[in-house]
């Protein structure tokens, strides 16, 4: 009889476990759990069995898709006045909200008229980003924003506006929205890139390709991990590369730089890089979007010491 | 008389209250409050969803399984949407949809209302 009640409790939560998996579709995501946590698919990288607290945050976006027999990068096409640039991995996402952040310090000069009371009042943002994710086109303009802000560029109307390109060249895009159906041709469930942040306490096992092997721990467990597809697979079983292809208009058509590990993530802000009031906490950016972030970020550090070194001399 | 117990007070903890509140591309809100076991699923990759649950019991969303309390936050996200913003601040609403109605691809998701039932 005892035997009969544990199978019948059990039986349920077993057949909801095998529904329960994230397809590989761009998603991102936020979960806390106290109790039992079970999970599979590419947001857990392998079985993920949890007993006790657990929070996550994952993103995962696809990056290529197989279409009618051919393998095709999710890219996108954007043009602005350094040249145009395709890129398929280009992700901008942030899980944790910093609240108000203080403006930039161009921002932030007082006017004469101002009174010495708001002038020693630092000025803040009108809308500061919280918790946001963005893909493509819309990751790169907003890594544009925050470096023309860190390097106090002036914003220019046809600067990588979208807008300007009314039609964004996502070449698959428009032919996954025309056969969404699992029953069609087109197949995006290839490799994703996925970002995986998790914090367990309690009893947790892992069973993630990423750890190589069975992981088991009693008490807490911390994990972040990014899996970055770098090579797509055609048919006929050709690897080709990924990654973000750079034109200068100048060269034939034929790309002046390729890049295709442009990572920049951040698992935790510490009290030295909080110093630069960037505004961002725990972040993490891949393709032209990391690339330009990273430009923002090397020209504000680039005025930060500079300005540590002439207060020394 | 107590291990007898324990499977039954399991069973009612985990079969308990849920509240899942869905909203689309179009901004249409849908707010779903329910006693039982709780799956979600998201139908398509075409379309594009941002939900919010919080639960007690058994739940079947696609971040996993779980049995006991889960809160999240996701989204799934098809062609409509490629950036999102979670507003915090009530107040910061409308400069975030203003943008929003100017770029096509920006999602907003506003804050939760507490005169929304």
């Amino acid at each position: 009889m005892k035997h009969i009640t544990t199978i019948l409790l059990t039986l349920p939560a077993l057949a909801l476990a095998g529904c329960a998996s994230t397809r590989s579709q761009l998603f991102f995501g936020e979960a806390v759990n106290f109790g039992v946590t079970i999970n599979t698919g590419p947001s857990a990288d392998g079985l993920d069995f949890n007993l006790g607290y657990k929070d996550r945050s994952i993103a995962i976006v696809p990056a290529s898709a197989l279409n009618k027999g051919n393998s095709y990068a999710i890219d996108a096409w954007s043009q602005d006045t350094d040249g145009a640039v395709s890129d398929a991995l280009s992700v901008f996402g942030q899980f944790k909200s910093t609240g108000s952040a203080p403006a930039n310090p161009a921002d932030t000069t007082n006017t004469a008229t101002e009174t010495a009371a708001t002038a020693a009042k630092p000025a803040r943002r009108e809308v500061t980003l919280g918790r946001f994710f963005a893909t493509g086109i819309a990751a790169t303009n907003l890594a544009e924003g925050y470096k023309r802000g860190w390097s106090s560029e002036k914003t220019t109307e046809k600067n990588n506006d979208e807008s300007s390109n009314a039609q964004p060249r996502t070449r698959i895009s428009k032919d996954l929205t025309s056969t969404p159906t699992d029953t069609d041709s087109t197949d995006a469930r290839r490799p994703p890139l996925v970002f995986v942040q998790t914090n367990a306490l309690g009893i947790d096992i892992q069973t993630a390709i990423s750890t190589e092997g069975p992981q088991f721990t009693i008490g807490y467990a911390g994990r972040n991990l990014a899996m970055i597809p770098i090579t797509m697979e055609s048919p006929d079983g050709t690897l080709r590369r990924m990654g973000s292809k750079f034109y200068d208009g100048k060269s034939d058509g034929a790309p002046t730089a390729n890049d295709a590990l442009s990572v920049f993530g951040q698992f935790a802000a510490n009290s030295e890089t909080a110093a630069f009031n960037y505004g961002l906490n725990r972040f993490f950016t891949t393709g032209v979007a990391a690339r330009r972030l990273t430009e923002g970020f090397r020209a504000r550090i680039s005025a930060e010491m500079s300005k540590d070194n002439s207060t020394k001399n | 008389m107590q291990q007898r117990l324990l499977p039954f007070v399991f069973a009612i903890a985990t079969v308990s209250c849920a509240s899942v509140r869905i909203e689309s591309a179009s901004g249409e809100v849908r707010i779903e409050q329910r006693w039982g076991v709780l799956g979600v699923f998201v139908d398509g990759a075409a379309t594009s969803h941002v939900a919010e649950v919080r639960g007690l019991g058994i739940a079947s969303t696609p971040m996993g399984w779980s049995a006991g309390f889960t809160r999240q936050n996701w989204a799934s996200l098809g062609p409509d949407c490629r950036l999102v913003i979670w507003v915090s601040q009530p107040e910061h609403l409308v400069t975030i949809r203003r943008l929003a109605d100017a770029k096509t691809g920006v999602c907003v998701v506003s804050p939760p209302s507490p005169e929304v039932p």
